[in-house]
């Protein structure tokens, strides 16, 4: 959430959806925030949009006429590091995790609010920014602090005893803090690629690490849970 | 037990047929219905050995007899040999005659004659003077031939016309019980492709020839000429039954030779009890068919009903409240910010419904799967009160989860889905800054999930009783509550409603701890009740 940098160069955002609708919406708020926007309306056209002009970040419905959102990922990722958010509806939680393998970087479920939208990009956006150098050392939202550095996790400036299990969990949230991280993810990074299976145990360390850090487990303030995909930290 | 396939098997021709084996549906299509039974000749009442040859021999054959007869005769000998010095030698004769009707009662007509030729021979050997040479001038032994061959030829007619008897009787009993066996079989099948699955597996072990039951449509009867007239060792047998041909069965039997009359009795007794059953079974489903269709067609105008109000609702909010937006510029800034909250607010509303109207779509059409993996339900719940938050900001909601609950098997999205549901329904049902209470706890086999309101209750709930069927041809809530209703049964669990002593509606539901994938029929779904 720096302005001031956005407002040096307003970012470039590709938006690809075939509904006139959507563009039309996005059209007339996005500007107004600070964006430059391109419009696409097919797999091809996002395509060579992409290539042409270089966006700093890729707004994507996945139900487009001409070939599969998925399809649109890989074609970007294979000489692309560009964020893309995919936009999606409720219930197609398999095409969300398959479009996290594809190379996503988040996804957002429609119908959404303006400023939903509008955190996620900026997420998306710093994270892009800080991946050639290095992310901040410490991480701060509501009255959670983790300082990744000193491997130290405060709660109301009360110091938590994490488990190493639970402090590498809650430590590669951080590292992606505001983005959603599969389950696979989580499970590849702190239990090795073999064990990508075994949501329960992951659901168990989860559920440990909320009632150490979460004043009302059941309601969540930090770890949100993202139902059949995986969890996100919040950011704000 | 509407399972789709079985329930209408007889609806498309094809002709194509099917090796023996189980039974198929051909082409793959759920309507693509025409079944071909046959089976191979492995006997399921039956033992193999049972089976009726084309020529069942009433008598054992082979050399062996022949052999019995001469040794038959070779012990009348011995007997006759230590009598001899004791009783006249024509008295003799009787122990030959013994061996001989011995021979023609046990063993059978040729025997018989052979032991009658060699009793003579030995006799006049043995015990007639000169002893142990042959006079060639006495031919009074001739007589005694002639008697003993009479004797055997008559006594071994009389034996092989009682055993063919007991054999017949033995035979008849036995297809008495193989009718019995089969029709009792059959009376316990409901659906026809089973019936002729069994009934070709009967056949073919009763027989010994390879059963094929061809159900075709019933509307189609096969073109009479295929009927009839076969090819050699294969029989063609139409299942005739009150209203038409139901189907044919084929039986290749491995001899061309025609079948006995006895067998082909029995064929034609178990073709008929086979008819019978299918019959019974093929309207049994038509009439269930009915039945689904009728309720089906019923949900179908009460969905459209509800469609129609409860998405028509918060669109009419959100168009009247975008039109006082568009080029009003006389509004004040509170009322504008009070037009795009509503219309913000009615369109969470609208997306809400189309999500439970697409789940009651999927739990009409029998597509609701539930893909169960453990879970904490404090996530779900967390998760659900997320999504509703804008909804829920002017309740208190309050979770109360046991700390020792177990992960619960369950499908996240579906669950969500519930308590989205039930969380909404509080909230729109009962006074703003009232309290909402979230609780679950568990026993052995299952945990519960109640969500508590504070508002009125159910109206049409009395005191200590509970609403347990919700019904979902009413609007709002009642649409939403039956969805909740459908997926906790998918998960195997249960659902009601009580009234709060203190004021207020409980809705709790179970799910069960141990896991189990389930899927929902459209039967389990009962509407009675209202909201």
């Amino acid at each position: 959430m720096a302005p001031a940098d956005l407002a040096a160069v307003a970012p470039l955002v590709l938006l690809v959806d075939d509904e006139p609708q959507m563009r039309r919406f996005l059209r007339a708020t996005l500007p107004s925030r600070g964006f430059r926007l391109v419009e696409a309306a097919s797999g091809e056209e996002a395509l060579s949009e992409a290539a042409a002009r270089r966006p700093d970040l890729v707004l994507l419905d996945l139900g487009l006429p001409d070939m599969d959102g998925q399809k649109v990922i890989e074609g970007l990722r294979e000489w692309s590091r560009v964020p893309v958010l995919v936009l999606s509806v409720r219930g197609a939680e398999p095409d969300k995790v398959q479009a996290f393998n594809a190379g996503a970087d988040d996804y957002l479920t429609k119908p959404f609010g303006i400023d939903e939208l509008l955190a996620r990009m900026q997420v998306a956006l710093r994270h892009a920014r800080s991946q050639g150098g290095s992310s901040e050392p410490t991480f701060e939202v509501g009255h959670l602090r983790v300082d990744l550095a000193a491997r130290r996790v405060l709660v109301k400036d009360q110091p938590v005893h994490l488990t190493r299990t639970e402090y590498q969990l809650l430590a590669m949230l951080v590292r992606h803090a505001g983005k959603v991280v599969t389950h696979p993810q989580l499970l590849a990074e702190i239990w090795g690629p073999d064990a990508v299976q075994q949501t329960g145990n992951l659901r168990v360390y989860m559920k440990q690490l909320r009632h150490k850090l979460e004043e009302e487990p059941a309601c969540p303030r930090y770890l949100l849970t993202e139902t059949g995909v995986g969890y996100r930290l919040a950011v704000e | 037990m509407h399972g789709g396939t079985a329930t209408a098997p007889l609806q498309k021709p094809t002709d194509s047929s099917v090796p023996a084996g189980k039974p198929r549906k051909l082409g793959g299509a759920p309507q693509e219905r025409f079944t071909l039974l046959s089976a191979p000749m492995t006997p399921p009442i039956a033992d193999a050995s049972e089976t009726i040859a084309p020529e069942p021999g009433p008598a054992p054959r082979g050399p062996g007899r022949y052999l019995v007869a001469v040794l038959v005769v070779g012990l009348a000998s011995l007997i006759s040999a230590s009598l001899f010095h004791r009783f006249d030698p024509r008295n003799l004769a009787m122990v030959y005659l013994l061996g001989v009707a011995f021979v023609a009662t046990r063993i059978g007509r040729g025997p018989s004659i052979l032991a009658s030729f060699l009793s003579v021979v030995s006799f006049e050997f043995f015990f007639m003077p000169p002893y142990f040479e042959w006079s060639n001038e006495d031919s009074q032994y001739v007589f005694t031939f002639a008697v003993l061959l009479v004797v055997a030829l008559l006594i071994s007619g009389l034996a092989s016309r009682a055993r063919e008897q007991t054999e017949q009787a033995r035979q008849r009993g036995r297809r008495t019980q193989i009718l019995y066996t089969m029709t009792r079989e059959l009376a316990g099948l409901s659906r026809p492709t089973e019936i002729a699955d069994h009934a070709a597996r009967n056949l073919s072990a009763v027989f010994g020839a390879r059963a094929i039951l061809t159900l075709p449509p019933a509307e189609a009867t096969p073109p009479p000429g295929t009927m009839g007239n076969p090819a050699p060792g294969v029989l063609e047998l139409p299942l005739v039954g009150s209203r038409g041909t139901m189907g044919v069965a084929t039986l290749h039997f491995e001899s061309s030779s025609p079948l006995p009359v006895e067998s082909r009795d029995l064929l034609d007794s178990l073709i008929r009890q086979i008819a019978i059953s299918l019959e019974r079974a093929l309207l049994a489903a038509q009439a269930e068919r009915a039945e689904v269709e009728v309720e089906r067609e019923r949900l179908r105008s009460a969905l459209l009903s509800s469609v129609s109000h409860d998405l028509r609702t918060p669109l009419s909010v959100i168009h009247g409240a975008a039109s006082s937006l568009i080029g009003e510029h006389g509004l004040s800034a509170a009322a504008r910010d009070d037009l795009g909250t509503t219309i913000y607010e009615e369109s969470d509303r609208l997306n809400r419904l189309l999500g439970n109207l697409l789940d009651m779509t999927r739990v009409q059409s029998g597509d609701l799967k539930v893909a169960k993996e453990p879970h904490a339900l404090e996530e779900i719940v967390g998760s659900a009160v997320r999504r509703l938050r804008h909804v829920l900001k002017d309740h208190v909601v309050h979770p109360a989860l046991a700390a020792d609950l177990p992960l619960v098997p369950l499908d996240a999205l579906l669950i969500e889905q519930v308590l989205v549901n039930l969380l909404e329904n509080a909230a729109r049902y009962t006074p703003t800054g009232s309290r909402i209470d979230v609780r679950a706890g568990h026993d052995a086999a299952e945990a519960t999930v109640e969500v508590a309101d504070a508002g009125s209750g159910l109206p049409s709930l009395g005191a200590g009783s509970r609403l347990e069927h919700f019904d979902r041809t009413k609007s709002g809530g009642g649409l939403g509550l039956a969805i909740c209703q459908a997926i906790v049964v998918a998960h195997g669990g249960r659902m009601w409603a009580t009234n709060r002593a203190e004021g207020g509606a409980t809705l709790r539901f179970t799910l069960p701890l141990a896991s189990a994938a389930t899927s929902l029929s459209t039967s389990s779904l009962q509407a009675h009740g209202a909201r």
